[in-house]
């Protein structure tokens, strides 16, 4: 009997590893897909797949078991138990209410609206025609929470995040309302001829107000209308202008509401015109592995290089030779999620 | 002093406060809800921001006297800091270092960026104060903002504290992330890593832990993690431990999980199998040795 311990041995080291195999849980790591299914909770849904948005029986009002999400991105309490307190007629009623937050307001017609919570992706939604949005995230903890809002236009191109510290409160549902996405704003030039024209344009809401302030000695304000489709465009004569370096952004008033400033951008009045490559160059500096986004990825890359001497140039966001606090800053400016 | 005059030094003392808040567009403040506390008594300080301008990055030094004051406890759950590049920890006796960014920026009044919970020893008139303080501009140009410090002191005082300890409950996970594996040139020469980062709002998180498949145990680490499997074949297991013990596993599938002959788990099952058969049939052997 003595030569089958070994054998003892094996077995119950089979026994071991053999739930590892049964019990995987898969954490899908996919692309972001708007819509149910895609692992972001989105408008209209409490949780996606294995995103639960921190949700748990607990704070369903239960007292344990196991939350999961169905197929319809809706949470599914039904493994959730509840302690009926030994005789007095117990419920399975939750008491406590879920902790929501409700987002509403206005972005540009039919564009893609990002909410992040604590600078990570929590929702994504598409404004209707009139640019009206709402994302409902749900199952947080209370407590202090940044969220930042963006949108992109149809050309591809990002607004300013729009953010808002907020103190929630666990069991209730706070409603955050009124948020105007600031218009997304380029120009056709990085450099204009004095005396030419440069064309300044962008999205917002429709057929509403926008300002566009063109920084110079003199700073100059003009109104534009939005079209139906929230587009705006303003051909400016830079005749105006001094020679040199300007920027140029601008806000939005509709109803009563106005927006906070877009995004700059800047162009050079010189003597030639430069056409402008591509739009999405606009954030690019900050993109450290350029796959579109400014996010944990490329926080954890400037992360890494931080105070080591000798970082590469692309790293090093202002160019100073190091990588120091004010790189973090332009990175944390340029941010997506 | 005529009504004139009183009226005059009135309005020069307002002016003059105006001009001072005109200077300062954020101001930083070391808030320890009580000026006196007794010898051995816990108490918790909180750095405090209020900013005009929208900033996103803040970095500075907390500096104390090690012969008055000890840490307990360094809390952060709740901070208007997102992502840490520094978070706040002991870098030296008397000095807890910080540093780190919100994207987006924030402005407003009484943002917490973090609290520390200090023990009093010996008495008298204790000194805290902010070093090498900067905050800067979420301008997209990383420009400092002009900040106004408000440091504090304490009075120690000797006697026995009636005050009860700073004592948190936190029964609340961390919460729930999406830890994502990457490669890129720039840094550790082009091997997969895993990136990730999680929030606890009470308590804050205190570590991460990550077990690469499992025969690995788990071990601290911080994000960006350089893989030791770049095969990517073994499951991971990451861990996210909040302050006060709070655990959130995550489990990464194989990116290129091993073909079943590859997999050492379903060779210790068969084998096993085989061990036990063999067993079997040997003890029938035996007992029909015995029997014949």
């Amino acid at each position: 009997m003595r030569s089958f311990y070994p054998l003892s041995i094996i077995f119950l080291l089979s026994l071991f590893f053999f739930p590892f195999s049964v019990l995987a849980i898969t954490v899908e790591i996919s692309a972001i897909v708007p819509g149910c299914g895609d692992g972001i909770i989105s408008v209209g849904e409490q949780c996606d797949g294995s995103n639960l948005g921190g949700g748990s029986c607990t704070l369903q009002g239960f007292t344990g078991g196991t939350l999961s999400c169905t197929a319809s991105c809706t949470l599914n309490t039904s493994m959730c138990s509840s302690n009926s307190g030994g005789g007095g007629g117990g419920n399975n009623t939750p008491t406590i209410p879920n902790t929501n937050v409700v987002f509403t307001g206005k972005a540009y017609p039919r564009s893609t609206v990002t909410l992040l919570k604590d600078a990570q992706v929590a929702a994504t939604t598409i404004a209707d025609a009139g640019a009206n949005f709402q994302m409902t995230i749900s199952s947080l903890s209370g407590g202090n929470y940044i969220f930042s809002v963006y949108s992109e236009d149809d050309k591809g191109v990002r607004s300013s995040l729009f953010t808002f510290p907020i103190s929630v409160t666990a069991g209730v549902t706070t409603k955050i309302g009124n948020i105007f996405i600031a218009p997304s704003i380029a120009v056709d030039k990085s450099e204009v001829r004095r005396g030419d024209n440069i064309a300044i344009f962008g999205q917002s809401a429709p057929l509403s107000e926008i300002t566009v302030n063109i920084n110079s000695e003199e700073e100059f304000f003009v109104k534009k209308k939005s079209d139906a489709n929230g587009v705006y465009l303003l051909n400016f004569d830079t005749s105006v202008l001094e020679m040199g370096q300007h920027s140029t952004k601008s806000k939005v008033y509709l109803d009563g509401e106005i927006s906070s400033f877009s995004k700059v951008a800047a162009f050079i009045v010189g003597t030639k015109n430069v056409l402008l490559q591509s739009l999405e160059k606009i954030i690019s500096k900050s993109d450290l592995n350029k796959d579109g986004k400014v996010n944990l990825i490329d926080f954890s890359i400037i992360a890494y290089w931080y105070k080591r001497a000798n970082p590469p140039t692309l790293i090093d966001l202002n160019g100073d030779g190091k990588v120091n606090l004010i790189d973090f800053s332009i990175m944390a400016f340029n941010w997506t999620g | 002093m005529n009504i004139y005059t009183k009226i005059t030094s009135v309005f020069l003392l307002i002016s003059l406060f105006f001009i001072a808040e005109s200077v300062f567009a954020a101001e930083i403040r070391l808030d320890t809800h009580k000026s006196e506390v007794n010898s051995d008594e816990q108490f918790s300080l909180d750095i405090i921001v209020h900013s005009e301008e929208s900033l996103n990055a803040i970095s500075g030094r907390l500096v104390f006297p090690t012969d008055k004051l000890s840490i307990k406890e360094i809390r952060d759950g709740n901070s208007v800091i997102n992502f840490w590049i520094e978070k706040p920890h002991i870098e030296k006796s008397g000095s807890v270092l910080f540093s780190g960014i919100t994207p987006g920026g924030f402005n407003g009044a009484n943002k917490s960026i973090f609290s520390v919970v200090f023990e009093a020893k010996g008495t008298g008139l204790t000194s805290i104060v902010l070093e090498d303080l900067k905050a800067l501009k979420n301008d997209g140009l990383g420009s400092p903002v002009e900040l106004k410090l408000n440091n504090t002191a304490v009075y120690i005082k000797s006697g026995i504290s009636n005050a009860s300890e700073e004592i948190l409950t936190d029964k609340d996970l961390p919460e729930n992330f999406f830890p994502t594996i990457e490669k890129d040139p720039n840094i550790f020469d082009g091997k997969y890593f895993l990136v990730f980062a999680t929030q606890d709002k009470i308590s804050g998180i205190a570590n991460y832990k990550v077990r690469e498949g499992i025969l690995d145990w788990f071990t601290v680490v911080e994000s960006p993690y350089l893989l030791k499997d770049q095969t990517l074949s073994k499951k991971i297991f990451l861990k996210a431990i909040d302050k006060l013990g709070n655990e959130r596993i995550i489990e990464i599938e194989p990116k290129y999980p091993p073909s079943h002959y590859e997999n050492i788990q379903y060779w210790f099952i068969i084998i096993s199998v085989l061990f036990i058969l063999l067993f079997l049939i040997k003890k029938l052997c035996r007992k029909k040795n015995s029997q014949n």
